[in-house]
């Protein structure tokens, strides 16, 4: 179960984020390219938004494969980093997979952390909870 | 759950029929298939009409896959009588496919393998 876990997790992070809408805002200079490219791969992905050292980053649709995780996971990052935020919180919205929802509960239950980070249940509906990832990037 | 926000929901998805003829792609979050044409930006919508979208792709997506999900089964009637020029609606597109049926298999079985793998906690 714990790897189980392990992997959506990993999954849900990661290809929520080598994109983002409204990125322009940090200054990102590729931000077009970049938004092609992964359009045209298939990714299609969520906001960020900043208020003071808090990076949030709304999941919107999450499409792809395992290929595009660790790259997916350096730009969201990198993103926040640069809008000096020190603490990134990726709101996945309304979790209806079945799956990744109990992946993420039993995360959040164990108090195990992911990259450093927790995850926390937001809302506690049973069909389709909200969760919180709050991973440190200082 | 979601019915309101279904109702607001409802005039903000896009219409067809659609003239779409490639393959949806698969969406994590609702586990679900999702045609391009129905990809809705989700700044636009409040954090419950995204969530009543990833039911209705999770609902329909059980009737195209054959894998029992009851769940949404009331809001997908629902949103029928609320939006049923959505273009989610269009013919083809909540019938079972075998094609479909089988990338689920396929997505699912390496899901479950790369678990089992071991990710990283």
């Amino acid at each position: 179960m714990t790897r189980l876990a392990g992997y959506w997790l990993t999954l849900l992070i990661l290809l929520s984020g080598p994109v983002l809408e409204g990125q322009d805002r940090f200054g990102h200079a590729d931000l077009a390219a970049e938004t092609t490219a992964a359009r045209a791969a298939g990714v299609y992905t969520g906001s960020m938004n900043v208020a003071g050292k808090v990076a949030t980053y709304e999941v919107g649709v999450v499409v792809g494969d395992s290929g595009t995780i660790l790259s997916g996971l350096r730009t969201v990052t990198s993103q926040a980093r640069a809008a000096v935020a020190e603490t990134l919180v990726i709101n996945t919205g309304h979790v209806v997979n079945e799956q990744l929802a109990a992946s993420l509960m039993a995360r959040a239950q164990s108090g195990a952390t992911m990259f450093g980070g927790t995850v926390e249940v937001a809302y506690q509906g049973a069909a389709a909870p909200i969760f919180k990832i709050t991973i440190p990037i200082k | 759950m979601f019915e309101t926000e279904l109702a607001t929901l409802a005039g903000k998805l896009p219409r067809g029929p659609s003239r779409v003829a490639e393959e949806p792609v698969y969406d994590l979050i609702s586990d679900a298939f999702v045609w391009n044409d129905e990809l809705i930006d989700f700044q636009t919508l409040s954090q419950g009409e995204a969530g009543a979208m990833r039911c209705l792709w999770r609902y329909r997506t059980s009737l195209v896959t054959g894998v029992q999900d009851g769940r949404f089964k009331e809001l997908w009637t629902r949103a029928t009588v609320l939006a049923p020029s959505w273009v989610g609606f269009t013919e083809g597109r909540d019938v079972y496919s075998e094609n479909l049926a089988q990338k689920y298999r396929e997505l699912k079985s390496k899901g479950r393998n790369k678990g089992q793998r071991g990710a990283k906690g």
